[in-house]
């Protein structure tokens, strides 16, 4: 199978516009955020990024330097611009939404 | 067998990648120090592999050409920067809202050691994809002392000690999203601990026990194939044998390795080579707008791709990078629309 992969077409922008719409993200208010930031829900997350970050907010909270507002608002805004990569783990933790 | 096709993500002859560069492209290119140092000034960044693995047949080590990735068509701007060990952890300051920072760092040098280390906490790093490779060189002339060399293409000079940095802009619609696909998990058989930071480990902790690495590894006829693993910062990174010293009884590796902190063999595959390749390719398969992807130089010998094809295209890299140091592992850049 051949994947043409930067092909930035008219018809390629309408498949990636018409693609795009299928991946959206839990709602900030879902207890879930929260509890992931403070290391509530134990999910070895397979987004690099996601385990990454998760750990950071862990620890800044822990130690004082973030709450958990501000842990589940950045972690939302990051979410939000790469809603396609965190599917995955999402579908695990907040099961659907 | 599946093959993946990355438009612009080839490899060229020399004169072609001349013309390009003098037509304006942006370009990331990897080749032998000889031709990279022919190019001329423009907009491009490089480091030194002349390790390929290519779609079309076999992969090769080869002097004469040039890895090249355009990414001009995906950008909307696009700057060249050079960091130092003193500066590095601003690279994902600079740049752009949107976009993604392209890293080309000098193998075994102390950037190489310093970025390992504290990549994690570097200011705004997760913001934007931070990517990229560890050059290296032909392993025969890498192993007597040769140094791998980045490019700054603006100026078309060569560093032995610094970082390039291509800053990408995206379009406002798309985002850059890098993937990591890895093989490899921790055993959790030993648990292995050095005395100080680097790429190099003679006496080491062995389950609480001071060894020598080096006769640990002869006496357990470990396979040294596969890396050692530890957890940085929550996630598994893998931590690349390079080679075994005979005349100096110590043992060198792709990445340094840290003094309190703990690592241990990972399992063993039936063969990691098939199971690398098939993941590697499934995640491709799955992907429709990839513009990057480059492998370990590992995957190349021990998967002996200079004798056969895995269907798609990259340089075989002394190190990768995707957010921090990662070794043995296959990375690809993939733009969605957000």
């Amino acid at each position: 199978m051949d994947l043409y992969i930067r092909d930035l077409s008219e018809e390629n922008l309408v498949f990636m516009q018409e693609t795009s719409k299928k991946y959206t993200i839990p709602p900030r208010d879902r207890e879930e955020w929260k509890m992931i930031v403070t290391g509530e829900i134990k999910h070895y997350f397979k987004n690099f990024v996601l385990q990454m970050k998760s750990n950071e907010y862990k620890r800044k909270i822990e130690n004082g330097t973030l709450t958990p507002d501000e842990a589940t608002d950045d972690l939302y805004q990051l979410c939000e611009k790469y809603a396609i990569a965190v599917q995955n783990d999402f579908k695990i933790i907040f099961k659907e939404w | 067998m599946k093959t993946v096709d990355i438009k612009n993500h080839q490899l060229l002859d020399l004169d072609t990648t001349i013309g390009l560069i003098k037509s304006g492209k942006t370009l990331v290119v990897s080749g032998d120090e000889q031709v990279l140092s022919k190019l001329p000034a423009g907009n491009w960044i490089g480091g030194t592999i002349p390790y390929f693995y290519l779609k079309e047949g076999p992969g090769r080590l080869d002097k004469e050409h040039i890895f090249v990735t355009d990414f001009t068509d995906a950008l909307v701007d696009a700057k060249v920067a050079t960091y130092n060990v003193n500066n590095l952890q601003k690279v994902g300051e600079n740049g752009f809202d949107n976009g993604f920072h392209f890293l080309i760092l000098p193998a075994l040098r102390d950037i190489h050691l310093s970025f390992a280390l504290n990549a994690p906490d570097y200011s705004n790093i997760y913001t934007n994809p931070l990517l990229g490779f560890i050059a290296g060189a032909d392993l025969d002339e890498f192993t007597t002392g040769s140094l791998s060399k980045v490019y700054n293409g603006q100026t078309a000079q060569a560093f032995t000690d610094e970082a390039v940095v291509l800053h990408a802009k995206l379009p406002a619609r798309q985002v850059a999203r890098l993937e990591i696909v890895n093989v490899f998990e921790p055993s959790n058989e030993i648990s292995l601990e050095v005395f100080q930071d680097g790429f190099t480990v003679q006496d080491c902790l062995i389950d609480g026990q001071r060894r020598n690495l080096y006769e640990f590894v002869k006496e357990n006829a470990l396979d040294v194939s596969y890396p050692l693993v530890s957890n940085y910062g929550g996630a598994s990174v893998n931590v690349s044998f390079q080679r075994l010293d005979d005349e100096n009884q110590q043992v060198i590796f792709y990445a340094p390795l840290f003094a309190g902190r703990k690592y241990t063999l990972s399992k063993k595959t039936d063969d990691y080579v098939k199971a690398f390749a098939d993941k590697a390719i499934q995640a491709l398969a799955e992907e429709q707008h990839i513009i990057y992807n480059c492998n370990c130089i590992l995957n190349y010998l021990y998967g002996k791709l200079d004798q056969h094809s895995i269907g798609y295209s990259g340089a075989a890299t002394f190190g990768e990078i995707g957010y921090q140091l990662l070794n043995q592992t296959f990375t690809y850049l993939a733009i969605d629309e957000s």
